[in-house]
């Protein structure tokens, strides 16, 4: 803890980089074993020649016939791995956030209604068959672009003369996103034989894309969650200080009106890019931040990237043990059955209510 | 120096409070009372660059506070407010820490020299001792002094108190303002204090300003503004005002407006003559004991006087400061004769109230029991030249009974019926 020797800033940092050091390491090392497992067990060795391989074309050398198994690593494997990441990163981050401004242990991701929004989207795309470009990507630029759209919405509903309200937001969110999911439902009584498709993608799952472009589709999403989670961040202090209420962080100087749309703004933005690759994974955003608090107490500068850091290696795990069981097994299915009891517990073993 | 120029507060369009001047020096301690609805909060709420005023401006040192920026203003001026709800379980060190905020950059982390002025606040708060307890642990009062200390680590230049006894027990209510008064001289703080106490305002405080009915009602230092007057037009209920003799400031006694005992449940009719004071307490003891009673005469604005109306008693009044007239006095007479007995305390003669004795005098000669209370002895209050207590010795000797004090006078009226 604090120690009167050291100030707390230089504890704190402290403290950052070990959690951030720490996790990382579990993270890369539950990548690895992600990599590994699966229909197709790819052993170390492959992966570490194959990773020779493909520096020594960066170093100008001709590239080697791959064997199947680096091929399935590299363009299956991988970008899954990776992706479940960013998108574990994304949903806990955005959640951890909107729970620090809302002030309500049950605010998630969705709550935005973007979720709502992107559902329609990929749904659209799926039915009426206009997704197909791309390879597939077409339907998550679709997704992304209606989830963008559905922020705006609630946005602009929620503002009243310049300002918004705790409660006018969530109200605006849940209106909107009810709306949208009414929308997806009747694209899906239309859906015919795409129904099943529509279904999966909607459960949530981190295979629904994977085809050459994959890559693409990762890259941009890192960016997208990786700028998004950056600006989440730097609002950790001001989040810290929102707790105190709203007019006491006032008075202690933080602009209020920009903190509530900024945090919006990004949770909407990284929620959108996690939603449009892997449909609606659910328990992630609501469930984790309760867990890193519980771990790293409510500072939240500490308490995002650590959120974010265990948020990246569930889903990752997650996605692994799904995988283990079905290779198209619906990650999204696994966390709601995850989830729900371990979130029942940390209500039972909550300190007294306030 | 922080100043409020007319300005008018007040939501949706509809004011509170409007044209409200008021402005607190450097090491000025200032009171701001009123009735709840006054618009004190508010008051405090336009003070504290929270909620723009309707009309005029706040300037802090000669600058609108609405033109600078959040941060430049949080520099110069903490709020500790009424309600204090903490969402997560900070412990108290990172809350008293946040007061720093104002004074880092965006990315800027606490340095030592953030730690130690944080440090100094909880200890002059008494609250070092939770420093690692999680905020949300503390009791109400406990949490109180912790938001005072992050006030205070804000290197407040103006510090703004708004209610900041409100869930406090008496001794941490003297603690918080002892230990304001004492900040606001040594490091110069401008302070103003939103008190719902009047006594606490007026002990404390070296300029009070009175809100209510939407306006100031009064400003100035706590004598002129603690009154009988202003207490009625702020809150509309009796009070009674007094210099305490230990403070020399005002202290106010509410005068409640129940009655104090049911309908009398003897029958016997007690006059009581008195005034300056002398049957505050009897009127009410003699009302519990079940008996009817009536005063007379006594000049409005007595102490007897009030407390008679605020009892509702029958009474005889005469105009204040005026000598008893013909009038009055017959009337007062009647209102012996319809009593079984009279009492006479240990009220001053002069020669403007002598005739009150001279209605226990023709009380006893109608056959009353008469009672007179001899505390203090009559030689010692008798501005006559010898008048009073001469009627006192012929009322004696007639056969009315002299009390040493008032609770022989009670005992023996204690077996009438």
């Amino acid at each position: 803890m604090n120690s009167p020797a050291q100030g707390p800033g230089r504890s704190l940092v402290a403290r950052l980089a070990g959690l951030v050091a720490g996790l990382g390491a579990l993270l890369v090392v539950t990548m690895f074993l992600a990599a590994n497992i699966g229909a197709v067990a790819i052993p170390l060795a492959v992966i570490v020649e194959s990773a020779r391989n493909h520096a020594g074309t960066l170093l100008g050398r001709p590239l080697s016939t791959e064997p199947m198994l680096a091929y399935i690593f590299w363009h299956e494997r991988l970008p899954r791995v990776v992706l479940g990441a960013l998108v574990g990163t994304a949903l806990t981050v955005a959640g951890g956030s909107l729970q620090g401004l809302l002030m309500n242990p049950l605010a998630d991701p969705y709550l935005v209604g973007v979720s709502a929004g992107a559902a329609l989207g990929a749904s659209a795309a799926m039915v009426l068959h206009f997704g197909d470009f791309a390879g597939g990507a077409g339907k998550c630029l679709v997704a992304f672009g209606t989830g963008v759209v559905t922020m705006a919405l609630v946005l602009w509903l929620a503002r009243a003369q310049r300002r918004i309200s705790r409660d006018s937001f969530i109200l605006a969110g849940v209106v909107v996103g009810s709306f949208m999911w009414a929308l997806v439902t009747l694209l899906m009584t239309f859906a015919g034989r795409d129904l099943q498709t529509v279904v999966f993608w909607l459960m949530g799952n981190l295979s629904g894309q994977m085809t050459e472009v994959t890559w693409l589709v990762v890259g941009i999403s890192a960016v997208l969650v990786g700028g998004g989670c950056a600006m989440l961040y730097s609002y950790g202090r001001d989040l810290n200080l929102l707790s105190l209420g709203e007019e006491q962080a006032r008075q202690l100087g933080v602009e209020t009106e920009g903190l509530k749309t900024g945090v919006v703004l990004f949770s909407a933005l990284v929620t959108a890019a996690a939603v449009s690759v892997s449909g609606i994974i659910g328990f992630v955003g609501l469930v984790i931040p309760h867990i890193a608090r519980k771990l790293v107490g409510p500072d939240h500068r500490v308490l995002l990237p650590t959120a974010g850091l265990l948020g990246a290696s569930f889903l990752v795990g997650a996605d692994t043990l799904a995988r283990v069981i079905n290779e198209i097994f619906p990650v999204g299915v696994l966390t709601a059955l995850l989830g729900a009891p371990f979130f029942f517990y940390l209500l039972k073993t909550r300190p007294r209510a306030t | 120096m922080l100043e409020a120029l007319a300005v008018t507060v007040g939501y949706d369009g509809e004011p509170v409070a409007r044209e409200v001047s008021l402005s607190v020096a450097r090491g000025q301690f200032v009171g701001l009372v009123g009735p709840n609805g006054s618009g004190k909060s508010t008051l405090v709420r336009t003070l504290s660059r929270v909620l723009p005023p309707m009309h005029g401006q706040v300037l802090l040192d000669g600058a609108d506070i609405y033109r600078m920026r959040a941060r430049a203003s949080a520099r110069r001026l903490a709020v500790v407010s009424q309600d204090n709800p903490v969402f997560f379980d900070f412990p108290v060190r990172d809350v008293v820490m946040m007061g720093r905020a104002p004074h880092l950059s965006r990315f800027g982390m606490e340095g030592p020299r953030d730690y130690a002025i944080a440090q100094e606040a909880m200890e002059v708060t008494h609250t070092a001792a939770f420093a690692d307890r999680p905020i949300t642990a503390l009791s109400g009062g406990e949490r109180q002094r912790c938001i005072i200390a992050r006030a205070l680590a804000q290197e407040p230049e103006v510090l703004l108190l708004d209610e900041p006894t409100a869930h406090l027990d008496i001794n941490h209510q003297i603690e918080v303002l002892d230990l304001a008064r004492k900040l606001t001289a040594e490091r110069s703080l401008a302070t103003l204090v939103v008190l719902h106490d009047l006594n606490l305002a007026s002990q404390y405080c070296d300029h009070l300003t009175l809100v209510g009915q939407g306006r100031v009602l009064a400003s100035g230092p706590p004598r002129e503004v603690v009154t009988e007057e202003h207490i009625r037009s702020a809150y509309g209920t009796q009070a009674s005002v007094r210099l305490h003799p230990k403070t020399g400031r005002p202290y106010v006694t509410l005068l409640s407006r129940l009655p104090v005992a049911g309908p009398a449940t003897r029958k016997t009719k007690i006059h009581l003559i008195c005034g300056a004071g002398t049957g505050v307490r009897l009127m009410r003891r003699l009302r519990q004991a079940g008996f009817a009673v009536s005063v007379g005469a006594v000049n409005v604005s007595d102490s007897d006087q009030i407390e008679a109306e605020a009892l509702d008693l029958p009474r005889v009044e005469e105009a204040p400061f005026s000598p008893i007239t013909d009038e009055t006095h017959q009337r007062n007479l009647e209102m012996a004769r319809g009593a079984e007995a009279v009492i006479v305390t240990g009220i001053p003669f002069g020669r403007g109230n002598l005739r009150n004795l001279e209605v226990a005098v023709r009380a006893r000669g109608v056959g009353r029991r008469v009672l007179l209370i001899d505390d203090p002895p009559m030689a010692g209050r008798d501005f006559t030249e010898g008048e009073a207590s001469a009627l006192q010795r012929q009322i004696v000797n007639a056969g009315a009974e002299l009390c040493r004090d008032e609770a022989e006078a009670l005992a023996r009226v204690e077996q009438l019926p």
